[in-house]
């Protein structure tokens, strides 16, 4: 089996395996709990909040909660706002629908941030659509479909200049991990990411916030900090860290490793007739590469993959009588008639080369046989 | 207000023999059917010709999904709401007749109506002529807005005399006719999603033919939308079957081999030809009779004179086409009477589309299918298609569950 949807969710890290098995049997206490065992508990839970915290080089200030996803986390940023229909903001609508959901139910003004051709933001028309009015800057560090890369810190830094007031939340889900960020500079303030994304296991996530956040997510028994309650899930915790610590030491290995199986990929229809790749390597995260097929609907060629134990991700299957337009590929400039033909293939650090070079040989050989039966004659 | 149903048979006059058998199969799926939705305790009763059934508990009224239900269960000729009159007087019948002039009121005002009575306790103290006239006068007296006209009443009050209970209906329903279901033994139906298969298979329970349906699903070049879709239309049938199973077929591979080894002219005849010898494989494992298709003469290309029979000749089993000399406009009109129509225009992926030639042949050579079929019999791709069906069982309300492929155990 060769799994290539790895945007979608990471298999999990052996050693995070260990720690998350290892957890689970000893450390069954409630941290709340006035007993030794709970106690014990909670102080670790803060040393590995702290070690987040460090993680992202965060200030003084900056706290970190443990949330469940990070749809929780972007809902929780955006709500704890509480924006008005006086409010505006800038967005995408290529974020994800845990930020663009909640964002439109806000009632807030939503203006969409503008974009090159080639899918990339376009900062000077950003920084000029700024004002004293605009009230909240929502950005998606690597973006989940096309992989592009922002450089999110920049982007923050320059809203703050233009209008000092104006709140920037980063959704770092697809980025945590992979590339480097610092909150050093304040610009951010909040800062959302995934544990599953990582290799960590599904259930947690977190959030930064620069400042303490207007309103608490769940009100009970006053856990983290008083800001969420319910019982933290201490093994989910404490592997969400095995993961980002992981990932932390591997970052530049796994990089270069992601460059070349994105390059392996890339140049094997680097001449292909009817495979483009719509944004440059250049601009994209290594971890995801987006490609087109022309001619022929994505999900037919995911269902045959998925026959030959290959596993990526195309469009939701949208039926060959239904046009299927996708607000994230009309954001990010991929013309309407090709929304149907769009392939994603995202790596993680258990894909080898070999991996790749077979995926290749099996999707040439998939689209020569779908060619020769749907072509016209 | 105790309310019951007078439900009568259809086309049991015309048995002989058998008709005791015909009988006890329509009073067994009315059982599972009011079993299955949940009506409380009930008995149904052989009258003559019909069913009498009643609510063990109180039931002031019967809900109108419950007698459209009724309406799809093949054999049933007429479904009557009554309401039984307890009190043997003709006061109470006159309550009972004016309960279901209200209930009228809000269909259409004034109308015309007319009373008429069967009294089959000959000891009542007044024959049938008697009451009628009586009921009607005080009806009269009491509605003066209202009308009788005894040859073409807007609506129709009967009042059934009987020897325990006096039953007295205003309204009456058609049921869908025809023989019970299972009378006429067991079929394979092709479904495709579209809007005639569905007919078909309605036409064909209609006369008794209790069905298995199969769906012939193009994957990988199809998702898994379209069975959705399948198996919404199959639940829209299934009351009028007692159970009934679905078979999601896989059938792209088998397709593939076909598109790439005949000429593309042909592709259409031939995947008509395998899907029809796969179902009939079927039809041998699980003891069905005959095949059952939406075919309509010169619907589409494959549906030509000559492409039928070019199919028909490499078949073994009887191939049941009841639409075929319906106009395509009069399936529609069925589709809609029948419920199924929406569901068969939802939009779905259809593979046929996907590999259809330019020029699809519309006289397939009868000599080239053969000598395709010889050269590539492609028996263990339909047995192995077989083994690896999705089977999906669904109840007389059409609910449904997933089952273990159970065809090769």
């Amino acid at each position: 089996m060769i799994y290539l949807d790895n945007a979608a969710s990471w298999p999990i890290l052996p050693s995070v395996m260990g720690v998350l098995g290892r957890s689970l049997a000893d450390d069954y206490a409630n941290l709340s709990a006035a007993h030794r065992l709970g106690k014990d508990l909670f102080e670790r839970v803060e040393v590995i909040r702290q070690d987040f915290l460090n993680l992202v080089d965060a200030p003084q200030g900056y706290q970190f909660y443990f949330t469940s996803s990070a749809t929780e986390s972007n809902n929780w940023a955006i709500w704890q706002r509480a924006f008005t229909s006086c409010d505006e903001i800038l967005y995408s609508r290529a974020d994800h629908p845990s930020i663009t959901v909640p964002l439109e139910k806000s009632g807030a003004k939503l203006r969409n941030i503008p974009r090159h051709m080639d899918g990339r933001i376009d900062q000077n028309q950003l920084s000029d659509m700024i004002t004293t009015d605009t009230k909240g800057l929502f950005v998606t560090w690597v973006n989940g479909q096309s992989g592009h890369l922002e450089d999110v810190a920049a982007l923050a830094r320059e809203a703050k200049r233009r209008n000092p007031e104006i709140y920037v939340h980063v959704d770092g889900v697809q980025g945590f991990g992979k590339h480097a960020i610092s909150l050093r500079d304040d610009a951010i303030d909040s800062f959302s990411l995934s544990s599953h994304k990582i290799g960590g296991p599904k259930g947690i996530a977190g959030i930064y916030f620069r400042t303490m956040p207007s309103k608490l997510l769940l009100h009970g028994g006053g856990q983290e900090h008083g800001m969420r309650a319910g019982t933290p899930p201490f093994p989910l915790i404490v592997a969400m860290q095995e993961a980002a610590q992981w990932m932390n030491l591997h970052r530049e290995t796994l990089w270069a490793k992601m460059q070349q199986l994105n390059q392996a990929f890339r140049s094997f229809f680097s001449t292909d007739k009817i495979i483009s790749f719509p944004f440059l390597e250049e601009h994209c995260s290594p971890y995801i590469v987006m490609l087109v097929v022309r001619g022929v609907s994505s999900d037919i060629i995911l269902r045959h993959l998925e026959m030959e134990q290959v596993f990526c991700a195309s469009t939701a299957a949208c039926s060959s009588k239904i046009k299927g337009t996708n607000p994230t590929f009309l954001d990010l400039r991929i013309p309407e008639d090709l929304h149907k033909n769009v392939l994603r293939l995202s790596f993680g650090q258990q894909n080898s080369l070999e991996d790749v070079k077979t995926s290749c040989n099996l999707l040439n050989r998939v689209l020569q046989t779908i060619s020769l039966l749907t072509h016209k004659r | 207000m105790q309310q019951a149903l007078l439900i009568s048979v259809d086309e049991l006059w015309l048995k002989g023999k058998n008709r005791d058998d015909y009988f006890e199969m329509m009073r067994e799926h009315l059982r599972e059917y009011f079993f299955a939705q949940q009506v409380g305790p009930f008995s149904i009763r052989n009258q003559g010709q019909r069913f009498l059934f009643e609510f063990r508990g109180p039931h002031n009224t019967i809900p109108e999904n419950l007698i459209n239900g009724i309406r799809l269960l093949p054999g049933l000729h007429t479904i009557i709401p009554v309401e039984c009159v307890v009190e043997r007087t003709i006061e109470a019948m006159f309550a009972a007749a004016q309960r279901s002039i209200l209930k009228m009121k809000s269909k259409k005002w004034p109308f015309t109506f007319k009373v008429e009575t069967y009294r089959s306790d000959k000891k009542f103290p007044m024959n049938s002529m008697e009451i009628s006239r009586q009921l009607g006068h005080q009806l009269l007296e009491v509605f003066p807005e209202l009308k009788v006209d005894v040859h073409k009443p807007d609506f129709l009050i009967e009042v059934f005399v009987e020897h325990e209970k006096i039953l007295v209906a205003s309204e009456y329903f058609r049921g869908m006719g025809g023989l019970p279901i299972g009378t006429a033994g067991h079929a394979v139906t092709l479904i495709s999603g579209g809007i005639d298969s569905p007919v078909a298979s309605y036409f064909m329970a209609k006369r008794g033919l209790a069905q298995t349906f199969v769906f012939f699903h193009a994957y990988p070049y199809v998702g898994d939308e379209v069975k959705e879709k399948i198996i919404k239309l199959v639940a829209l049938l299934a009351p009028s079957h007692r159970t009934t199973r679905l078979m999601v077929i896989p059938f792209g591979k088998i397709q593939e081999i076909i598109g790439m080894h005949a000429y593309p002219e042909y592709r259409t005849v031939l995947f008509r030809l395998y899907m029809l010898k796969t179902a009939e494989l079927l039809a041998e494992k699980i003891n069905a009779g005959a095949l059952i298709t939406g075919d309509g003469l010169g619907q589409v290309s494959s549906q030509t004179l000559v492409n039928l029979s070019v199919i028909n000749t490499l078949l073994k089993l009887i191939v049941l086409r009841p639409l075929i000399g319906l106009n395509k406009i009069e399936i529609i009109e069925w589709a809609k009477k029948i419920g199924t129509y929406e569901t068969s225009i939802m939009p779905h992926d259809d593979a046929c589309a996907l590999f259809a030639p330019k020029r699809p042949t519309t006289r397939a050579n009868q000599d080239y299918v053969k000598e395709f079929l010889l050269r590539h019999p492609l028996g263990s791709e339909q047995l192995s298609a077989l083994s690896t069906a999705q089977i999906y069982a669904f109840d007389v309300r059409g609910h449904h569950t997933k089952l273990q492929n159970f065809l090769f155990e």
